[in-house]
Formats: structure tokens, C-alpha cells, sequence
């Protein structure tokens, strides 16, 4: 998505203060030196001070605007940022919402909340189950082509053998 | 087939240790396959959301360390079980092992044996050296020098007769002929106990005997009784006599076991003794059978730090290696733990202890292997005779199965080793020229070509061998190069089955000739060849001892080095012979044959010598010519003869009555 031009005494530096990783396929340029713009690509030019106000900038570029999804439980109903939401796992007739250490349900179906949060890298993991890619801690391999999936939040998820190869190929291996 | 059986094989010998091997096997591929996955999916994951921009997963370095451990702990246990059930190493220096205690002799035995139990084979040792004592590689050839080891010898003023345990002393002036003395030799009799003489040899003032003694056991024949059998072997003795002191013992050596070599050097004799020990036995007392000299009436037995172990050798027993100094009576020893039956050769510069030594596949330290030999060498080890002591001096390998081994010296000693390069060819010979026992100096690869080596001898520096299944082929190989032998002559002969070596440029070789198709009838068949330049090999004549003069004849000398005596200045072969008739019943004549091999119409038979008052048809003859005398020697008489007329005896002497 990005690719970084500054001179290589600065390179580490600011590499660090924006984030960034390059890659080979990239549609923005990021650069300290006006000279480095390629006319084909969207061109960012900044002066190393503002490296940090950059990075929030990118951080917008790559997550986009946020999705809310609306939860409910016995206090009462509210919207939470998908980016906040571990996993989502059926439960019987009810869809739960797994939120750091909440618990939510939500009232739509778990196909629904796929195909909202596609773009926000969700990823079905098992019949049952809904995982935010980002919120992964650790992944262990099981038996029989299986993964268990070890939560930021401390939660596991077992990946199915199944969808083994779409979360493969989803991680890009 | 024969490759799923093996692995079968090998499986049910050391299924414990398969088992275990599999087991951590299968721990090490699983948990390496699980560390790999789990690295590169984590890795991964890192990645995905470094690019989102996300904190970012973490590796867990305590559950990685945690599946190599369990990787590598059923792989370690493995290892340890194996590496600490090996049997127990020895520390070889330069193939040798310097043995601490009688724990390290029976360790080296049991180990060897248990390796080669699975060969099938038992180990076999090199070809037993026809001649114990060296220098019989040919005839006795009378060249007017004393020192040849025979048992009869010459100085300027006796004749010197070994037989049995009698040691005759004659006068071989013509003008005062006679038994200056019978000596016996005194040995330990007791069981029956004999004496058998191996070597007798004349220094200035000494006289020295050789021999063995031997246990007999008996034997019942139904129709003589019971009858004494060679039995075994147990001490060598050593006895000098003073020739200025009427032959008195002036000192006497008894040394435990077989003697396996024995060589005169100048004024010192190396004497090498061999004993197996019986393994086999339950609880063997090894201390039984550790080398021991009894000297001045004190024994001096081995202790087991003076043993080494030549690497790859058959541990069954010891040889004790003896340098007596015969001026003054002292000796030293070194023994080896070792295969009794290797050949022991020895020069002025040193004595060579050569045995097979196989080598095992590495793996044979762990598991039951069939057949675990991966190469099979001729070991050489060499001690120098350095002032008068015995010092090991080094080892060597050479590739192949040692078959025989013959020496020849100038300033330094050149082995001839002839090897068994092929192992599934027994008619396959390397033959290698080893200097000093260390340097490999030139070889010839099958130099029989696939013909059965009979003899190899070393004349001048030709190595002469005779080859074939029925003695068929002469060889001559050049050794003047030593860096370079070579092949040089190849001569066809007929059913010779030894050759003498009479002067280093002629030989004589004898056998069978059968006249007629029935089995019984033999006659014997003597040719005499000349060796030339780059030893090339010639027939010079030939001759029978026909069945019409004599009847069936046989000839000691047909399968006996030193029966045949050559007197190079009278060019007269004397050898013995036994003829016999059937009818009208089984009437044996045993007797001497003079060729005359200087004769302008070639070899003749100039006569042959039956002693009258000989009366035992099992006689045994010898002869020897001194100064221009022929002196013929049955078991009981001397008969002494000028050399012009064989035919009349001038005198008669009895040297011992008739049994």
C-alpha cells in the first residue's frame, strides 16, 4: 500500500514514528523530499516533525471509516466500533458479541455481520464463529488440521479444518 | 528379498533399541513440523497486522523452547541409552591398546566374539608359516656357514645330531670318528610328558636346543593298544650347553606355551612362545595362561600391564615375545594379547608380528549387526631390536587378509606381505613390499592371476612362487626395485608340489609323477631350474626316481622344507626317501638319495644309502656333507663315506640302540 522515499540516514527513524511497511504493490508514495513523487501514485510529502500527525493520517487511509455494530444486554442496547470486537460466536439461537472482556448479543445473523465487516478483515472461522483477524494474540496448530486461536482478550477460538485454508490464504502463506 | 530380510533381521536382533529410536524419531518430526507451522503462521499473523497497523502478535518464546524441549529430550534419551549401552572403548594408539588389568582382556575378548558371532565365520588366521623357524624358506643349504636352524649342524670340530630329546656330539674327523657324547635333554616328565626339537644351533662356545614339550593323550587302537597322540603343547625349552666345559648345561629357559618362532641373531635369540586361552571355559583363570619364563630357577610370569592388544585382531590368547642375550643369560619380554596363530618374522633390525584385523562398522558399537566387518587388513606391528632390547616401534595396515609373509634385508627390512584382496576369491593375491613394516613401497595386484598360491620364497632378490592347483605355474617377480616389483618370468611346470631353494640362482622343485593311470603307482619327479637376470626362469633338467628301480617312492621332501640338503661345491642333493613294495607283503625301505647336479649330462642319481644296521622302517635320513665326507644320518646309525665313492662306507657308528 505504501511505499517510504527519505534519505537512508533517516529511513529507521521515521519508518518507526509512521508505522509503515512498504510494499511492492503501492498506491501512495510517503516522502520528506518533493522530488521523490512519482506522478502515478498519491503522493504524500511531509517534513519529519510531523511524522506522528502522518501517521494518524495513514491509520485512516488503511482502517477507513469505522463500522458500529449494534449490541444489546441487560443494561441495555449500544453501538461499538468494529475495530473493538474480538470475535463473534453463536450460542444456541444467539449470536454473541465478544468484546474485551464483555459479553454482548446481537440480534443479527452471524452471515449479516460477515458481510458487514468484510472489509474490516472479520473472518469466518468456523460455523459458529466470527474472528477479528487483528484481535488474534497467538495461533497454535492442533491436531487434524486444526488451529486454536488465542485472543488479545485471553479467549480461544478453534479454528475449523474447514476454513483452514481460507484463514491460510487470508494471512497470505 | 534378501534386503527386507536383512532389515528384519536387524530389527528382531535390537528391537528394544529400534523401538526407542522410532519413538524419538516420531517425537522430533512432529514437534519440529509443529514448531515450523506454528513459527510461519505467527509470523504471518504479524505481518497481516503490522500492515493494518494493529499491535501485533507476540512469538511466545517460552512455548517455542518448550516444543523443542520436547523435540529434543526423547531424541536425548535415545542417544544416552545408546551411547552408554556400547560396550566399552578402548583408547588405541596408533592400533594399539595398552591393556591395565585382567578386566581389559576379558572386555576386548567378549566384545570381539559377540561381534563376530554374527558373522557366521569364526576368524581365520593367516596361513600358519610352514617353518616355525625361520630361514627354512628353502633348503638346508650347506654353504660352509654355521647359524642355519636345523637339527643338524656343523663347526669346525662336531657334528651336531637332534633327535627326539638325544642331542649326539660327534667327531666328524675322519681320523677320530666318533660320539664324543649323547646328551640328553632334561624336561619336566611328568604325564607323560615328551619332548619334540625344533631348533639347534652352534655358536663358539655354546650350544643351543630348542624344543617343545608336549602332554600326550591316548588313544585306544584295537589292535596295538593304546597308543600316545600329539597332544598339546606345553613349554618351550631353551637349554645352552658350554662346549668348553664338556657340554654341561650352562643355562636353561622354560617357557610357557607353543613356541611359534624362533630366530638366531648374531648372539641373541629371539624366541616368540603362543598360548590360547580357553574362554570357553566357565571362570578362566586367565592368570593361568598370562606368558611366564622360569630362569635360574625363578619364574617370571607376565604381568598384565606389560600386554598390548593390536586393534581388529583376534583376541585368543597371548605371544610372548623373548630376546635372550647368550652371552649373558639375561632376556626381556613383551607380550601381546592376540591371534596365536599370526606370523612372527624377524631380521637384525626387528621383529613383525603379523595378524588379520578386521574392522567393524561403526555402528556395531551399538546395534547386533550380521556380518559387522567392513574391511578385513593385515596388521604389521614391529618391534626394533635396538641395543639388544626389544622396543614396539610402530603399526601399520595393509588392505587384504594376510596369506603369508616373507623378509629380506639389507640396511633395512622389506617385507613381501601377500594379501587376500578379494574376499569372495580366495585365489586373489595382493602381493605388497613393505618397508621396515611401515612404508608401503610398490604392489602387484593378483599376481597369480587366479591360480592357487602354493609357495612364495625370496632368492636373492627374486621372489620365486609356485602356483596352481597342482603345481602347475612358476612365478619370477623382480624385487631388485623394490620400488618397483614387477612380474618378470612365467615358467610352466608339472605336479610340483615344493620347490628348495639350493643357491639364490638355482632351484630344485619335487613331485609326483604318476606313471600309470592306477592310483598306487608313483614315481617322484625332481626338476632343477636356474634363475637368471631379472629373474628370469629356466628348466634345466629333469629326472625320476622311477618305479622300476625302486617301486613306489614318496619323499619327505615332496612337503618338508629343510629334509633336503645341498652341498653347493660337490653339487650334491641329498634328500630322503621311502619305497615300498606290496608283495609279497608291505616291506618299507627308507633311505637317501644323492643327485648329482653338476654332472655334464645334467642331473643324475648318483646313489642312494641304506644303513644296514638301521632296522626301523619308519627311519627318518638325513644328510650332510663336511669337507669332502658324506655323513648320512639314520635314527640309530652314522654312516660316513668319501665323497667319490658314496657306495663304500668308511665308517659305521651307532648312535643309539635300537629300539
Amino acid at each position: 500500500m505504501f511505499r517510504l522515499k527519505v534519505p537512508k540516514d533517516k529511513r529507521s527513524v521515521i519508518r518507526n514514528k509512521l508505522r509503515v511497511i512498504d510494499s511492492a504493490q503501492y498506491d501512495f508514495v510517503l516522502t520528506t523530499d518533493v522530488d521523490f513523487i512519482e506522478p502515478d501514485k498519491i503522493n504524500i510529502v511531509f517534513n519529519e516533525e510531523d511524522a506522528e500527525k502522518v501517521s494518524k493520517v495513514l491509520d485512516t487511509i488503511v482502517r477507513g471509516s469505522d463500522v458500529f455494530v449494534t449490541v444489546h444486554n441487560e443494561i441495555g442496547q449500544k453501538n461499538i466500533e468494529s475495530r473493538n470486537i474480538q470475535y463473534f460466536i453463536s450460542e444456541g439461537n444467539e449470536i454473541q458479541t465478544v468484546a474485551g472482556k464483555y459479553r454482548f448479543n446481537t440480534k443479527m445473523k452471524l452471515y449479516e455481520i460477515e458481510e458487514l465487516l468484510k472489509a474490516k478483515h472479520f473472518i469466518r472461522v468456523s460455523k459458529h464463529a466470527l474472528v477479528n483477524i487483528n484481535k488474534i494474540d497467538y495461533v497454535k496448530p492442533a491436531l487434524n488440521s486444526k488451529l486454536v486461536l488465542q485472543m488479545k482478550n485471553g479467549d480461544e477460538v478453534e479454528v475449523n479444518r474447514h476454513y483452514y485454508k481460507i484463514f491460510k490464504k487470508t494471512l497470505r502463506i | 528379498m534378501e534386503m527386507f530380510m536383512r532389515s528384519l533381521e536387524f530389527i528382531l536382533n535390537n528391537f528394544f533399541k529400534v523401538i526407542l529410536i522410532f519413538i524419538s524419531l516420531v517425537f522430533a518430526l512432529y514437534f519440529s513440523h509443529k514448531i515450523v507451522k506454528e513459527t510461519r503462521l505467527n509470523r504471518s499473523l504479524a505481518k497481516f497486522q503490522k500492515f493494518m497497523r494493529e499491535t501485533q502478535a507476540t512469538m511466545k518464546p517460552k512455548r517455542l523452547a518448550g516444543l523443542s524441549a520436547l523435540m529434543i529430550v526423547p531424541t536425548l534419551v535415545a542417544f544416552s541409552v545408546l551411547f552408554f549401552s556400547r560396550a566399552p572403548q578402548f583408547d588405541f594408539d596408533n592400533h594399539i591398546y595398552n591393556v591395565s588389568s585382567e578386566q581389559d582382556i576379558l572386555s576386548i575378548h567378549q566384545q570381539f566374539q559377540q561381534k563376530m558371532s554374527n558373522t557366521g565365520l569364526r576368524s581365520v588366521s593367516p596361513e600358519h608359516s610352514d617353518n616355525i623357524i625361520q630361514g627354512l624358506d628353502g633348503v638346508n643349504s650347506q654353504e660352509r656357514h654355521m647359524g642355519l636352524p636345523d637339527l643338524i649342524q656343523v663347526d669346525s670340530e662336531f657334528l651336531y645330531i637332534l633327535k627326539g630329546d638325544v642331542m649326539s656330539v660327534v667327531r666328524k674327523d675322519v681320523n677320530d670318528i666318533g660320539v664324543e657324547i649323547n646328551i640328553s635333554i632334561n624336561y619336566d616328565r611328568a604325564h607323560d610328558r615328551m619332548f619334540y626339537p625344533l631348533a639347534l644351533y652352534v655358536e663358539e662356545d655354546i650350544v643351543i636346543v630348542v624344543g617343545n614339550t608336549y602332554e600326550y593323550s591316548y588313544l585306544y587302537n584295537f589292535q596295538l593298544g593304546f597308543r600316545p597322540e600329539l597332544g598339546t603343547e606345553t613349554d618351550i625349552i631353551v637349554q645352552v650347553f658350554d662346549k668348553n666345559d664338556g657340554f654341561n648345561l650352562l643355562r636353561e629357559y622354560v617357557i610357557s606355551g607353543a613356541l611359534a618362532h624362533v630366530m638366531k641373531l648374531d648372539k641373541t635369540l629371539i624366541i616368540v612362545s603362543a598360548e590360547s586361552v580357553p574362554f570357553e571355559e566357565n571362570q578362566v583363570q586367565l592368570n593361568d595362561y598370562l606368558p611366564h619364563i622360569t630362569f635360574e630357577g625363578v619364574t617370571y610370569q607376565a604381568d598384565y600391564t606389560e600386554i598390548s592388544y593390536i586393534q581388529g585382531t583376534n583376541p585368543e590368547g597371548f605371544l610372548g615375545i623373548y630376546h635372550i642375550d647368550l652371552q649373558n643369560g639375561m632376556f626381556e619380554r613383551k607380550v601381546i594379547f592376540g591371534d596365536t596363530h599370526s606370523t612372527i618374522i624377524s631380521s637384525h633390525n626387528a621383529v613383525y608380528i603379523i595378524s588379520e584385523s578386521v574392522k567393524f562398522f561403526d555402528a556395531s558399537e551399538m546395534f547386533v549387526i550380521n556380518n559387522p566387518i567392513s574391511e578385513v587388513n593385515t596388521s604389521i606391528v614391529r618391534f626394533a631390536i635396538d641395543n639388544h632390547r626389544l622396543v614396539f616401534h610402530s603399526t601399520s595396515m595393509v588392505n587384504g587378509k594376510p596369506h603369508l609373509s616373507r623378509i629380506w634385508s639389507d640396511n633395512d627390512d622389506y617385507l613381501a606381505i601377500v594379501s587376500l584382496s578379494d574376499p569372495s576369491n580366495p585365489y586373489v593375491y595382493r602381493l605388497s613390499i613393505i618397508e621396515n613394516g611401515t612404508r608401503l613401497l610398490s604392489k602387484i595386484d593378483d599376481f597369480t592371476k587366479g591360480k592357487k598360491l602354493l609357495q612364495f620364497s625370496i632368492n636373492g632378490l627374486c621372489g620365486i612362487s609356485l602356483v596352481g592347483s597342482e603345481g602347475s605355474v612358476l612365478l619370477g617377480i623382480d624385487l631388485s626395485d623394490t620400488s618397483r616389483v614387477s612380474m618378470e618370468s612365467e615358467l610352466g611346470v608339472t605336479n610340483q608340489l615344493l620347490f628348495h631353494k639350493l643357491s639364490e640362482t638355482q632351484l630344485l622343485s619335487i613331485g609326483f609323477n604318476q606313471l600309470f593311470s592306477i592310483e598306487s603307482v608313483d614315481r617322484v619327479q625332481l626338476s632343477l631350474y636356474d634363475i637368471g637376470s631379472n629373474c628370469a626362469l629356466s628348466l634345466q633338467d629333469t629326472i625320476y626316481i622311477s618305479y622300476e628301480d625302486y617301486g613306489i617312492v614318496s619323499s619327505e621332501a615332496v612337503y618338508h622344507q629343510n629334509t633336503l640338503a645341498y652341498d653347493y661345491e660337490h653339487g650334491l642333493i641329498i634328500f630322503p626317501y621311502n619305497t615300498f613294495d606290496y608283495s609279497p607283503s608291505v616291506v618299507h625301505r627308507p633311505g637317501l638319495v644323492v643327485l648329482n647336479a653338476i654332472h655334464e649330462e645334467g642331473l643324475i642319481i648318483d646313489t642312494h644309502i641304506q644303513h644296514s644296521g638301521e632296522t626301523d622302517v619308519w627311519s627318518r635320513y638325513r644328510g650332510v656333507v663336511v669337507d669332502d665326507y658324506l655323513f648320512s644320518i639314520s635314527n640309530h646309525m652314522l654312516q660316513v663315506a668319501h665323497i667319490d665313492d658314496i657306495d663304500t662306507p668308511l665308517y659305521i657308528i651307532q648312535l643309539y640302540e635300537n629300539n
